[in-house]
């Protein structure tokens, strides 16, 4: 019996959770059970932060500890056992990930210096999207003026791959596969014969998919109108972007898509949107594939799935020329739980 | 007995300059023609094709920009026609604020007409200058102005939100306004006439492929129900010089990147992206077309400026539930076959099937390329822009005259 630590970094916290792995198990994914004890860490200052991983570390006594990663660039295409050699590519996707990589690396040093010996593994959510083809992969623009790496990754890849894996038990013929992760910035992806085709996210988590506080696909020419007009900073137009757009700013009051399920008379309109924006998703989806086998729903909003699905399939059947409407599966798992049964298929195949 | 008036159509594109004498309301085309090729990074220079009856002509002169265009047609005409118009109409790409519906130049101040500039970048600054030069060449002749977004005024309400802060929606006018309208009526009505199927009862996709722009629109009872282009053409599909759609946080770190100058970022969205910005070498899809097998970046830009306009018609097939008809138009969409048959290709699920041969083959329009077996019909539509407007013209002359069409007719001519 072993526990494992995992944590999720936010921008300015990181929440853990705790399992107990029976490594002699047959299938120990199945039988890892979290425990109580989770909460967040907020990253005050180096010196209060250290303490409480300590503290916390010295309390569990873990066997590995597992992070995730937002983004890991064309460098991580899978899981990753860290070692210090590692490092001058994590710090290399700082630029790219100004938030979330600072954090990572912090925390893998508190880590190290406090367990020197123990084993950090690293779950990157860009991994899934690492091969997707490149018509999709790139944008629009001309790279040598803007000296960027810009090209799409997909952000809910660990959410995906777990989602994906279960329709193909479950539909073993299921080879066009629409998967929606339904998370507070929410993301759809088309995944054929295993491998993602599109993604509605983009260089980041904005593009795509309106989100309970994030805007989603808009005009470009809007952010150039915002700062020639309004003579708004980057800083305000990110942060009305990300904290003030999405399903809240056509609500005109802070909403989650949860909330909107749920009273769908007093949100009426913030609905329509976003299906409307769902369903455009799943007819670019199906043309990439040519087809849908399935559609699985993950994430934390999982729930309200079940009232979206009834809406999307009738939709779907009327344009599809007679075709047999797609097997529907949920993935109800959260986060945490998939990160801890892909350590333990780790542990029985490489650990 | 009403008088013909002969309305001379300019349609300024991002990268063209097309005109046509049309007679109203008889519509009979007296001639026409298109400046190519303005000032853009092309392999080949800028001509005019002008043709009478059939009949081209061609002119290889060097044209830097929509005024030196403007002159040199009205040069030719002045030389060579001896038919002089009686109304000059234009096609306005974007209007909204300033401008809500079609309408005649002499109702707008210089101000306004300055102000239009700054709502399609792209676009409007050249109709604008075309206008004054005009003015100042023909102060009596009357100008009209007609709107490219009219027709995509039925977008539903959801569809054309968008998922931002409401007090700056408002304060900005930020909605999708689409473009493109023009054009997509005019085929999807003579689309719906040749498939004999009503215009209220038509459902169609139409795919405007311009040499600069390209959007797709949904047609749902032959009313507009979304486009891709946006609050600005920038939105949507890959275009000559234009990105289409983005994800906004690269438009952020591109200003930041700017030190905060934005006008320098629209100008790299505007004139350095799209088809040009992937692929270094050409703006022009047809040249890009011919490199591809032989140049690898040349074929990842086309994969990318097929795979958008994929993704999209599989975005209004699922919208439309029941399409009866696939419309490809303007440059592209017209005389590329490769284009047509790529991006029908592998949408079995929806019963499109495409026959190659008959799509090598298209020589008159509207003509079908679709397999017997398919269950949408794909058509080739030419567009006739200028036509559209010519009528819209028309009518805005008859409805802005509180006499008759013949009275009206005559103080124009007088």
């Amino acid at each position: 019996m072993k526990k494992l630590l995992v944590f999720i970094p936010e921008n300015i916290y990181v929440k853990y959770f705790v399992f107990i792995v029976q490594i002699e198990d047959e299938n120990p994914g199945e039988t890892c059970q979290q425990l109580l004890n989770q909460g967040k860490i907020i990253f005050r200052g180096p010196l209060n932060t250290e303490n409480e991983i300590k503290n916390l570390i010295t309390e569990i006594n873990p066997a590995a500890v597992a992070i995730r990663v937002l983004y890991g660039g064309d460098q991580f295409k899978d899981v990753l056992v860290y070692d210090k050699t590692y490092l001058d590519s994590l710090i290399e996707l700082t630029r790219q990930s100004p938030l979330n990589i600072p954090v990572v690396i912090k925390l893998i040093q508190m880590i190290e210096n406090i367990v020197p010996e123990i084993k950090i593994i690293l779950f990157f959510e860009t991994a899934f999207f690492v091969d997707l083809p490149l018509r999709e992969r790139i944008y629009a623009l001309d790279s040598s003026i803007l000296n960027m790496d810009l090209k799409r990754y997909g952000y809910n890849g660990i959410y995906h791959k777990a989602a994906v894996e279960k329709t193909m038990t479950e539909n073993k013929a299921a080879k066009k596969i629409i998967s929606i992760c339904l998370e507070p910035i929410p993301e759809i992806t088309a995944v054929l014969n295993g491998k993602p085709v599109m993604v509605s996210s983009g260089s980041t988590p904005l593009e795509g998919l309106p989100g309970d506080t994030t805007s989603g696909e808009i005009d470009p020419g809007i952010l150039i109108t915002l700062q020639e007009k309004k003579e708004l900073s980057v800083e305000t137009i990110n942060n009305i972007l990300t904290r003030q757009s999405g399903l809240s700013a056509i609500a005109g009051e802070k909403v989650t898509i949860e909330d909107v399920f749920n009273n769908e008379d007093k949100y009426k309109i913030v609905l329509n949107v976003f299906i409307y924006h769902l369903l455009l998703n799943c007819g670019a989806a199906i043309a990439a594939m040519n087809g849908l086998d399935a559609i699985v729903f993950s994430g934390k909003y999982v729930d309200t799935a079940y009232i979206l699905a009834h809406k999307l399939k009738a939709k779907i059947s009327e344009s599809g020329a007679g075709k047999e409407s797609p097997s529907e599966h949920y993935l109800t798992e959260g986060l945490e739980k998939i990160i801890a049964k892909d350590y333990c298929k780790l542990i029985k195949t490489k650990l | 007995m009403v008088k013909d008036i002969n309305i001379f159509v300019i349609n300024c594109g991002s990268s063209s300059l097309k005109y046509k004498m049309i007679t109203m309301p008889s519509g009979k085309e007296l001639f026409g023609g298109e400046v190519q090729r303005i000032g853009s990074n092309t392999s080949e220079p800028s001509q005019i094709i002008h043709e009478v009856n059939g009949e081209k002509e061609v002119f290889l002169i060097t044209i830097r920009n929509y005024i030196e265009a403007f002159k040199e047609v009205m040069n030719i005409l002045e030389d060579s026609m001896d038919v002089m118009p009686d109304i000059i109409a234009h096609r306005l790409v974007k209007g909204e604020p300033v401008i809500k519906q079609d309408t005649l130049v002499d109702k707008l101040t210089v101000s306004s007409l300055d102000k239009l500039k700054e709502l399609a970048p792209i676009h409007n600054p050249p109709i604008v200058e075309v206008i004054k030069s005009c003015m100042s060449r023909y102060p009596s002749l009357p100008q009209a102005v007609v709107l490219d977004t009219t027709f995509h005024s039925t977008i539903p309400d959801y569809a054309s939100a968008y998922a931002l802060p409401k007090k700056l929606c408002e304060d900005l006018g930020i909605k999708k306004y689409g473009f493109h309208g023009i054009s997509h009526k005019y085929v999807s009505e003579e689309a719906a006439k040749y498939l004999n199927i009503p215009i209220e009862s038509f459902n169609a996709i139409s795919c405007h492929l311009g040499s600069g722009g390209a959007s797709l629109c949904a047609i749902n009872n032959g009313r507009s129900i979304d486009n891709t282009m946006g609050f600005t053409p920038l939105q949507g599909l890959v275009m000559s010089t234009r990105s289409g759609n983005l994800d906004p946080a690269i438009i952020l770190r591109m200003v930041a990147y700017s030190e905060g100058n934005s006008s320098k970022v629209n100008n790299i969205l505007n004139k350095r992206s799209g088809i040009l910005g992937l692929s270094g070498s050409s703006s022009d899809i047809r040249d890009i077309i011919a490199d591809a097998e032989n140049n690898s970046r040349a074929q990842a830009t086309l994969d990318v400026y097929l795979w958008r306009i994929k993704k999209y018609l599989g975005e209004y097939l699922i919208l439309l539930g029941r399409t009866d008809s696939i419309i490809f138009t303007d440059t592209v969409g017209e005389t590329m076959p490769l284009v047509r048959e790529q991006v029908c290709k592998d949408l079995e699920y929806w019963g499109i099937k495409l026959d190659k041969i008959k799509n090598k083959k298209v020589k008159t329009y509207p003509s079908d390329i679709s397999d017997s077996k398919s269950t949408i019909r794909i058509l080739v539509v030419k567009t006739n822009e200028e036509l559209s407007i010519a009528r819209s013209a028309y009518n805005l002359i008859r409805l802005n005259f509180k006499k008759t069409t013949d009275e009206k007719i005559t103080s124009i001519h007088t």
